[in-house]
């Protein structure tokens, strides 16, 4: 006879009646009852996967997989190939504490800093999203840009496929539905991973020791825009108020921990690998010393891979692009949505529909709709935005991991799921590498700028 | 109550000897605010700093990327 492995007892508050939002939420999760009860569990990790990958993978973006290509076609491999697993480790501890935060308190990151630690710290941390997604999202606009001119499509193209995928993804009114499609899409994140083996490596010589050099060479300010811009590439702001909100939205609770776990670390697995694919991909340009990459606003990436490697690694390395700006157009859009509709206390779930939350949808679809109007500027400075986001974000994301770190450190909110002491000082590590690594950047490359120190 | 035939109006969300929603999930559950907790006044200056310290390195970085425009 088969016992339910868990079971849980019934409360004795009863709601009056369930909400739409409920309702959906409950056909989501009574698939997830039964699978648990029938000891289902390919189709328990299917149903409870989802924020994770999306995190991840939403998170190797344009300007992600630009500034992994950029630090293989000025550096190669050394120094960044080993570094990227360290970074998505570093990512999977902070993406943890976001499901398990989320899954604990049923609350998204916004509204639970708002809640707990005052309005005041609430409205900094989303005033920090709402400047970084807004500039992210320009830059996502840029690579889905970048991919489509290779095939000799212009801004209009790509205005219009990032604003109806937005569209049509949030066209369904179910978290459920809109999650799958953008896990479909962000599968593709793969395409890098092809344009890695289509350059042909010699990856004997790239695991060789002497390939993995301390530190490369090259101008001090450079090597920490790439640095701040891969770190930046890693985790930013938006990778923790989307997952602890979508992990709530999901309907994620504690009997779902150990599956979330096993959702951020393969999808942290994924990230690593497909931008590896990225940085390998763009080390085929080395030979150049990198020197092509000032040709991207005309498209010059995938052009000149498609010239040392052939067009079939330029094509698949465009595809790439427009594929990473399109999911992480999503996957942000997505986060802006949750901030706002936490912020003004309003509905803000993918199972309400537009009408029940009208702030949540329009923010949505206003914060994609303001960045691609960006992007049609002629001669605006594209691979200066696409680096640059992710050192903003590298900058602003010390003020949210502390802030996650306290909730998750918060023995009131989390009871026993509250972090433990090993992994409070791997986050430490984890929030003060973050913190040099953005003010490194920051005020090196500003005390370079103003002549005070030499480059 | 079977976990399939569930009935939306139904005020109960107890599925065979589990929960497929728990109370806490519910729409009505999580509009309730959480309590506001105290930060101690070591925490509230270090969390001040923290915050001056990243808008001056983000001054640093847009004033760099707007010279560099140029």
């Amino acid at each position: 006879v088969r016992v339910d492995p868990s079971p849980v007892p019934v409360p004795d508050v009863r709601p009056t009646r369930l909400t739409e939002e409920d309702t959906a939420r409950l056909q989501d999760r009574t698939r997830v009852h039964q699978a648990r009860r029938h000891h289902r569990r390919w189709q328990l990790l299917w149903l409870l996967a989802g924020p994770g990958i999306l995190a991840m993978l939403g998170e190797n973006d344009g300007p992600s997989m630009i500034a992994y290509a950029s630090d293989g076609a000025q550096y190669g491999l050394k120094f960044f190939l080993p570094l990227l697993p360290l970074l998505f480790v570093m990512a999977f501890i902070c993406q943890e504490m976001c499901m398990r935060v989320g899954a604990v308190t049923h609350r998204g990151f916004g509204v639970l800093v708002l809640q707990r630690y005052g309005r005041v710290w609430g409205w900094f941390g989303a005033g920090d999203l709402v400047l970084t997604n807004l500039v992210t999202l320009v830059a996502e606009f840029v690579s889905i840009r970048i991919g489509l001119a290779y095939f000799h499509l212009g801004s209009g193209v790509a205005v219009a496929l990032g604003l109806a995928l937005v569209t049509f993804t949030l066209s369904g009114g179910r978290y459920w539905r809109w999650e799958r499609i953008v896990l479909g899409l962000a599968l593709f994140n793969g395409l890098f991973l092809i344009a890695a083996i289509l350059v042909r490596p010699h990856l004997g010589a790239a695991a060789s020791p002497a390939a993995f050099g301390p530190v490369p060479h090259g101008s001090l300010s450079t090597l920490l825009l790439l640095l701040a811009s891969t770190v930046g590439a890693t985790v930013t702001p938006w990778m923790i108020f989307f997952q602890q909100s979508a992990s709530a939205d999901k309907g994620m609770t504690t009997r779902d921990i150990r599956h979330g776990r096993y959702d951020t670390a393969l999808g942290a697995g994924l990230a690593a690998v497909f931008g590896a694919g990225a940085l390998v991909a763009g080390a085929a340009l080395l030979p150049r010393g990198g020197s092509v990459i000032s040709g991207f606003a005309g498209g010059g990436f995938p052009q000149a891979l498609g010239q040392v490697a052939g067009h079939a690694a330029g094509a698949v390395f465009a595809l790439g692009l427009i594929e990473a700006g399109a999911v992480a157009v999503l996957t942000i859009s997505a986060s802006t949505a949750y901030a706002a509709g936490e912020c003004a206390g309003v509905s803000r779930s993918f199972n309400t529909s537009p009408r029940q939350s009208i702030v949540f949808y329009a923010a949505n679809v206003g914060a994609a709709l303001l960045a691609s109007a960006v992007i049609v500027i002629p001669g605006a400075p594209l691979l200066s935005i696409a680096l640059n986001a992710n050192v903003l974000a590298t900058v602003l994301l010390p003020v949210s991991l502390v802030f996650l770190f306290m909730l998750a450190n918060d023995a009131e909110l989390m009871g026993p799921w509250v972090n433990k002491r090993p992994a409070n000082a791997i986050s430490i590590i984890v929030i003060a590498f973050v913190g040099l690594s953005g003010a490194a950047y920051g005020i090196g490359s500003f005390l370079q700028t103003t002549h005070l120190i030499g480059s | 109550m079977a976990p399939d035939d569930h009935d939306p109006g139904w005020p109960g969300l107890a599925l065979g000897n589990g929960l497929a929603l728990e109370h806490g999930q519910l729409v009505a559950e999580t509009a309730r605010p959480v309590p506001r907790t105290t930060l101690t006044a070591r925490a509230r200056t270090g969390l001040w700093l923290l915050r001056v310290v990243v808008v001056l390195v983000s001054l640093m970085v847009v004033w760099t990327f707007i010279q560099q425009l140029r």
